[in-house]
This record gives C-alpha cells, sequence and structure tokens, in this order.
C-alpha cells in the first residue's frame, strides 16, 4: 500500500522526480568518471609497475639499502635448483633473475650515451615487459643470446638501427673496465621519455660477462598470478631462503607509488564528497518542497490513522525510486565513457614526464565492483536527502495541519 | 520603487527559513571551495614554478644551436665559446640579475667501494650563488670557490656514498674529445635541497676545475640567467637574443623556463582543466538547486504573484522582484562562503597538507614537502561572483514564469 502511494506521488510530482532524477543522474554520471579513471590508474600501477618490478624481489641483503647506486655488490648466485625451487609454488608465474647496472653506451659513430641496463633471460622479458615488446618498431624484442633492445630516443641520439652493434662500457665487479659488444635485436617507442631515451635491456648472458658475474645476479623478481598472494607465498617461502637473502614485497618496493594512489583516492574521494553535498543539498529542498505542498494530504492521511514511520516511508521510498531511475540512468551514461577510455587510453605526454615508474598513457578501468558501489552511493544520497523532509512531515501533529487548513 | 521590491526579496527569502538555509548552504560551500582550490591551486604551482626555476632552469637559458635536440646525452661538443664573457653581456640588461655560465657533464663519483653515476655542474661560485639557491642549501663545509679545488656534493649522494666532508673521491668522467679523465677531489660541502633527485645526483665543481677536466677551455654547455622577476621571462628572451647577436658569431638558442620546464607547465595546465571542469560542476549543480526551488516557489506564490499585478504591479516588477531573490540568496551565500573559505583558506594558507617525502622522491619535480596554499583577495571576488552568477542564472527562468502569470487565473487559484 505505501510502496503504491509513494510511486504514484512520484508520478504525480513528475517535474520534481525528474529534478532530483537528473541531480541523481548528474553526480552518479561524475562519479562513474571519476572511479573509472583512479581504477585505471590504479590498474596501471598494480599491474604494470607491480608486475615489471615482481610481486616479490629477492636481493642480497644491503643491496636495497644501495638501489640509487645500481650497485654490483652485494649480489647472489643462482643455480637452477633455486630457480626451480621458486617456482615450483602453484601461485608463481614466472621467476626471473636479473642484473641492474648503469653503463656507457658507445656506437660506431663514437657517439656515447649514459644508460641503466637490465639483463634478463630473454625467455621471460616479453612477458616481463609485455608493454615495451608491444612497443617495438623496428626489429624484435629480446629473443636470444648477445641481444640488446633500446628505445627510438636512445637510437637517435646513438645514431644505430636493429643489427648494429652497440659497445657497452662499465666497470665490472672487481673495478676494472669492461666491454661488450652485442647486436641489436629491436627498438621500442616508449611513452615515458627518460626510459625511450636512457633504457637498455640485455640478454642475462652479456651483463653477466660483461660485470664479470659468472652465474650470479644482483636481483631475482618473482611474478605471482595475483598480487594478494604475495604474503602467503613469503610465509612459505621464508624458512627455505638462506640468511644473506632479503625478500622485498611489492608494497616496499612501490611504497612511493602507493602513497602517491592513496593521495589521488583521497583528493578525489573529497571532490566527490563536494559535488555529492551540493547535489543532496539541492535534492533535499526539492523534497522539502514536495513535502510542504502535500502537508494538508499528510495530515488527513495521519488523522486518518497513518503512522510516523509510515509516513516516514512513502516519502522515503519516493526517494529510492528518484534514486534507483537516477542511478541507472547515471551508470548508462558514465559506463561508456569508462569502457571508451579503457580501450583508448589518454596519452598525458610532457604532463606525466617527472612520474617516475609509468609512463605517459593512462586510461580508464572499468570495475564492476566499483560501479556497484557508485550505485550504492547514488540510492544513498537520493534517500538520504529524502530523510530530512520525511522526518520533518512526520513530527507536524496532524491536529495543527488541519487547524491550518481550517 | 527599487527599494520597495528589494525589501520585498529580502522580506520573500526569510519568509523561507528552511529553504533559505539548503539554498545558502549549497552556494556557500561553492564559494568556499572555490576560494580554497584557486589558494592550493596558485600555491602549489606557484611553489613548484618557483623552486623549478631555482633549481632547475633558471629564468632564461642559453645554448648552442644543435644542443637541446641531444641534450639527453649531455653533449660537450655541442657549447658556447667564451661563455663568461657572454654572461658577463647579458649581465648588462637592466631586467637580469645575473648569468652564470655552466658545463652540465655526466660523470661517476666514486669512494672506491661505491660508484654513483653523477650529474656534474661546473660553475662560476659568484654568478651561481646569484642565480641558483644551492649556496644557501649547504648544510656542512662551504661553498665553492674558484680559487680552490674541490667538490659540493648533495647530502643523499654523500649518505650512499658513504663519504665525509674533506674526504677525497675519484671523480671519473670523459673529456669533450671523449678521453677518459680520472681525478681526486676533496668534498668541500654537502647541499641539501629537499630535490631527492638533486641531492642524489647533482655535484659542483668550480668551472675553472671543468674547464680542465672536460678539457673544454673557456666554454659551457649553457648560460643560465636569474631574472630580477619572474613575469615577463618571455619578453627578456629577444632582448638576450639581440645582446648576444651582437657580441658573437656563434648561434645561440634562448628560450625562457616555460620552454624547459614543459613537464611543470603542461602538468599545470592539464590540472587547470580537471579544476575549471569542477568549478563548472559546482555552480551548474547549485543553479540547479535554485532554480528548482524557485520554480516549486513562484508556483506556490502564483495566487500572491497574482494579487500584486491585480495590485498594479508590472509584469517587469515581478521579474524584477524575484530576480532581486535570487541576489539576496547569492548575497548569503557569499557571506556563509567567505566566513567558511577563509578558515579553510587561513589554515591552509598557514598549516598545509604534508607530503610524505617518500612520495616526493616518485616524482622529478621539485615541490616542497607541505601543500601550501596562496590566497589572494582575488579569489574571494572569483568565488562570490561565481556563486552571485549561480543564484542569478538560477532564478532566471522562475522569475520569466512569474511574470507570465495571467493575473485572473493567479487570482482565482487563490480562492478556497
Amino acid at each position: 500500500m505505501i510502496f503504491k502511494i509513494a510511486f504514484r506521488n512520484s508520478i504525480k510530482a513528475w517535474r520534481r522526480t525528474l529534478a532530483v532524477v537528473g541531480a541523481v543522474a548528474v553526480s552518479v554520471f561524475l562519479l562513474e568518471i571519476g572511479a573509472g579513471y583512479m581504477d585505471g590508474f590504479r590498474q596501471k600501477i598494480y599491474t604494470e609497475a607491480v608486475r615489471e618490478n615482481g610481486h616479490l624481489r629477492l636481493v642480497a641483503k644491503g643491496y636495497a639499502d644501495k638501489l640509487d647506486l645500481l650497485p654490483l655488490t652485494p649480489n647472489m648466485q643462482i643455480s637452477d635448483s633455486l630457480l626451480e625451487f621458486l617456482g615450483s609454488f602453484p601461485e608463481v608465474e614466472a621467476v626471473r633473475p636479473a642484473i641492474r647496472f648503469g653503463l656507457l653506451a658507445n656506437s660506431a659513430s663514437d657517439v656515447s650515451l649514459e644508460m641503466l641496463g637490465l639483463g634478463i633471460s630473454p625467455s621471460v622479458s616479453r612477458r616481463m615487459y609485455q608493454r615495451l615488446a608491444n612497443a617495438v618498431v623496428e626489429g624484435d624484442f629480446l629473443n636470444g643470446p648477445d641481444q640488446v633492445v633500446i628505445g627510438t630516443e636512445a637510437a637517435r641520439l646513438l645514431k644505430v638501427s636493429v643489427g648494429e652493434r652497440l659497445i657497452l662500457l662499465s666497470s665490472d665487479v672487481n673495478s676494472g673496465f669492461s666491454a661488450v659488444e652485442p647486436q641489436i635485436a629491436g627498438i621500442f617507442r616508449s611513452l615515458n621519455a627518460e626510459e625511450d631515451a636512457q633504457f637498455l635491456l640485455c640478454d642475462l648472458g652479456t651483463a653477466q660477462r660483461l660485470l664479470n658475474l659468472p652465474n650470479r645476479v644482483t636481483e631475482i623478481t618473482i611474478e605471482l598470478a595475483h598480487r594478494e598472494q604475495t604474503e602467503n607465498y613469503l610465509e612459505k617461502l621464508r624458512p627455505h631462503l638462506p640468511a644473506y637473502i632479503e625478500p622485498r614485497t611489492w608494497r616496499q618496493d612501490q611504497a612511493s607509488l602507493i602513497y602517491l594512489l592513496k593521495l589521488s583516492d583521497v583528493a578525489m574521494a573529497v571532490l566527490a564528497a563536494i559535488v555529492l553535498v551540493v547535489a543532496a543539498l539541492g535534492m533535499i529542498n526539492t523534497f522539502l518542497m514536495s513535502v510542504l505542498e502535500r502537508l494538508p494530504e499528510f495530515g488527513t492521511l495521519r488523522a486518518i490513522g497513518m503512522g510516523r514511520t509510515q509516513l516516514v516511508s512513502i516519502v522515503v521510498l519516493q526517494g529510492f525510486f528518484s534514486g534507483v531511475i537516477g542511478t541507472v540512468i547515471g551508470l548508462i551514461a558514465g559506463i561508456p565513457v569508462v569502457l571508451y577510455y579503457q580501450a583508448h587510453p589518454i596519452n598525458y605526454g610532457e604532463a606525466m614526464e617527472s612520474f617516475k615508474g609509468v609512463d605517459s598513457q593512462i586510461g580508464m578501468a572499468f570495475e564492476p565492483t566499483t560501479a556497484l558501489w557508485v550505485l550504492a552511493l547514488g540510492l544513498v544520497i537520493a534517500v538520504g536527502a529524502s530523510l530530512y523532509p520525511a522526518i520533518y512531515a512526520s513530527r507536524k501533529r496532524p491536529v495543527e495541519i488541519l487547524r491550518s487548513l481550517a | 520603487m527599487n527599494f520597495v521590491l528589494f525589501r520585498l526579496a529580502v522580506r520573500n527569502v526569510l519568509k523561507q527559513k528552511r529553504r533559505t538555509f539548503f539554498n545558502v548552504l549549497a552556494l556557500g560551500i561553492n564559494t568556499a571551495m572555490i576560494i580554497l582550490l584557486l589558494g592550493i591551486l596558485r600555491g602549489s604551482y606557484w611553489l613548484m614554478i618557483e623552486r623549478t626555476i631555482d633549481l632547475r632552469t633558471g629564468h632564461i637559458q642559453v645554448h648552442a644551436e644543435g644542443y637541446e635536440a641531444e641534450k639527453r646525452r649531455l653533449p660537450l661538443d655541442i657549447a658556447i665559446h667564451d661563455a663568461s664573457r657572454l654572461a658577463r653581456r647579458i649581465e648588462e640588461l637592466p631586467e637580469v640579475k645575473a648569468a652564470s655560465p655552466r658545463i652540465r657533464a655526466a660523470a661517476t663519483l666514486s669512494n672506491g667501494r661505491y660508484r654513483a653515476p653523477v650529474l656534474v655542474m661546473a660553475v662560476e661560485p659568484d654568478a651561481e650563488a646569484q642565480v641558483g639557491v644551492i649556496q644557501n642549501s649547504v648544510v656542512e663545509g662551504e661553498w665553492l670557490d674558484s680559487l680552490q679545488s674541490g667538490i659540493i656534493v648533495g647530502k643523499k649522494a654523500v649518505d650512499l656514498l658513504d663519504a665525509r666532508l674533506g674526504e677525497s673521491l675519484l671523480l671519473y668522467g670523459r673529456t669533450s674529445q671523449e678521453a677518459n679523465n680520472l681525478i681526486d677531489v676533496p668534498v668541500r660541502g654537502v647541499f641539501s635541497t629537499g630535490f631527492s633527485e638533486m641531492d642524489r645526483m647533482v655535484v659542483f665543481v668550480p668551472l675553472q676545475f671543468g674547464w680542465e677536466f672536460f678539457d673544454m677551455p673557456g666554454e659551457a654547455t649553457e648560460i643560465v640567467i636569474r631574472l630580477n622577476r619572474t613575469l615577463g621571462a618571455s619578453k627578456v628572451v629577444s632582448r638576450v637574443k639581440d645582446i648576444l647577436a651582437k657580441s658573437t658569431d656563434q648561434k645561440l638558442h634562448v628560450a625562457s623556463w616555460q620552454y624547459f620546464a614543459k613537464d611543470v607547465v603542461e602538468g599545470a595546465k592539464a590540472d587547470l582543466i580537471f579544476y575549471a571542469i569542477l568549478f563548472v560542476i559546482l555552480v551548474s549543480l547549485a543553479v540547479f538547486g535554485i532554480t528548482n526551488t524557485m520554480t516549486v516557489s513562484v508556483f506556490e506564490r502564483v495566487p500572491e504573484i497574482g494579487a500584486l499585478r491585480a495590485l498594479g504591479m508590472e509584469r517587469q516588477s515581478v521579474h524584477r522582484m524575484l530576480l532581486l531573490e535570487g541576489f539576496v540568496l547569492g548575497l548569503g551565500g557569499i557571506v556563509a562562503g567567505s566566513i567558511l573559505g577563509g578558515l579553510l583558506a587561513w589554515w591552509m594558507n598557514t598549516k598545509g597538507i604534508s607530503i610524505s617525502t617518500e612520495a616526493l622522491e616518485q616524482v622529478a619535480i621539485p615541490m616542497g614537502d607541505k601543500f601550501l596554499a596562496a590566497s589572494r583577495f582575488v579569489d574571494w571576488i572569483i568565488g562570490g561572483g561565481l556563486a552571485m552568477i549561480s543564484a542569478l542564472i538560477g532564478v532566471l527562468w522562475p522569475a520569466r514564469r512569474a511574470a507570465r502569470v495571467p493575473v485572473t487565473a493567479a487570482l482565482a487559484r487563490g480562492v478556497r
């Protein structure tokens, strides 16, 4: 009965219902887009940055403190049995022994360029750097021994192309000068300008020869099926790890990016709250008008025996109807926008150049859980905005209302 | 008549206390947010720009033609000849505070145990002291002296290398002719700017030392110019070009800080668009709320409006009275918003929000460790102006509708 009255009232006062529906729809539309943007950024960090750096990183004790120097010591010995053991757990997707090092690249044109090198097994390189493998514009990605891949800017500066040899100069683990001359297998175009100019990927054997680190690496990164399995995996692994190895989780390695993400989340939440409060104030007024206009009606209903709770329910149900319709409209309008920008990420170009760890292309991401949250929020706003006018109406005594009509 | 209308409008607005409260609250929150956000925008970006100019770019930079395209490899073979003389010529311009020739080169610093890749800045100590802020950031030891060799190292690099003041470090680099060079240099000072990348990567040596070490006598890879004021840097660029054209035959490239700090400028532009959209949304929602309540209010007051019209009030006056109601609502919003925004702005101007230094390491832009606002009176004018515009737009349609109410129908509705 109450449901029916509320529904009829919503239809009768269609202009007001429409206004509330409009406000809810606009708020939900904006919330969905804002949330889609944040989900996209979060996904970017969690999938790309975390996958590339590994969910778990094993380094020799003391290495992490000097990581900024890209030291060659302390390092770790690797063996097939160790790698097999690390990969023997069901949650492990890939085990990637690697060496990070600084180097001077020299081309046949006698141009030199300071670069950051990563030596890695070609078999896992494509999986690890899917982003760069897909961005190869010339040649192929790392696929064998004695190979390097570099960015387009590095290739331009060094005046080299695919197939040519590049001299890599560095100090080896004994501080002696050392050089190797691998072949350029491919050239990628990274959307991170610094990476495009300074990142060099080579096969692990080449790095070990250059740095005089046979069978040794500076880190082993482990990629899991899902990031939430990290702690569980570490629990199982820890008893078997030698004392000189320090495990570092992605939460420790990506702490600053995660902090930035949290900061953006808070900023977005504050802005969303402001938008919602302003929208809710408009809605409260609309409901209040509606209630004031129908006070005689409510007075009569109360006089013939309707309870306060029932009266509140009628007004709140009206809010609920408007909320449902507005939320659905807002989501119908917002989700395609999110899906479009998920498929067509925005390139922020130079605006993102100073952010390390992510490139400049950031898309939105559609996550059903987020859409459900937005839906719930839309309903809460509409219902919440109707609550005050409903309580106001229910507190009026029927005698007072009917007397004022006389 | 206008005063009577204004009194009527004020009375109508005050009569509907609840309605007015919610409208004024919505307008007030909007005004406060706009005041606060404008202050934060100015504060954070102005600070970022100032620090970028101080630590990275200066106001204007001069390079040899072709350097920009190759800058990522820090080329020493594309240099400005007779750089010190040109810097002194530039300093003759009244807008210029100082001009400092620099050699910017890649090198490696080592204490035998660890090696750190560094960016060497060979500078004229006196000119650099006026162009940058490094000399004020020296926390241990002292700033460079042209007559003494030595190196100024960032705090983070010192910590990473476990080095100490006075200790000799090995500096390895390559000359402009691509020959290797290695030399012992004592740590003369340690600086700390709070800009993590700089404190880890950059070292300073005297220009004289740079000329010998990199085999570039009299040359520099850049001349960095500090102006007396930041505004108008682009205009001084042409004057610098003129004076350089008269002083040398070499082709040089001159540009202002906006060119070299594109990441900061583009980032600021992207954020400005975001904030502009947010302001439009806030204004639209306020307009929606006011239009909605005023429409209902007009509908409710049809008999009253009919009576006023029957007593001789013209359509135009009814229209004006409703607009004045919007004006009164706008005024209320401005007062509420100015007080709320003032309190928030005061807090953000004085206390601010601290940012974790960990997060700053991820951003290669010199930012402060706090988000501080820099509010100006104009923020109140913009915030208040937008509140008034929202209120007036909000009553526009209901006012037009009220003015069109037919007198007889309106009076008939009033009969019970």
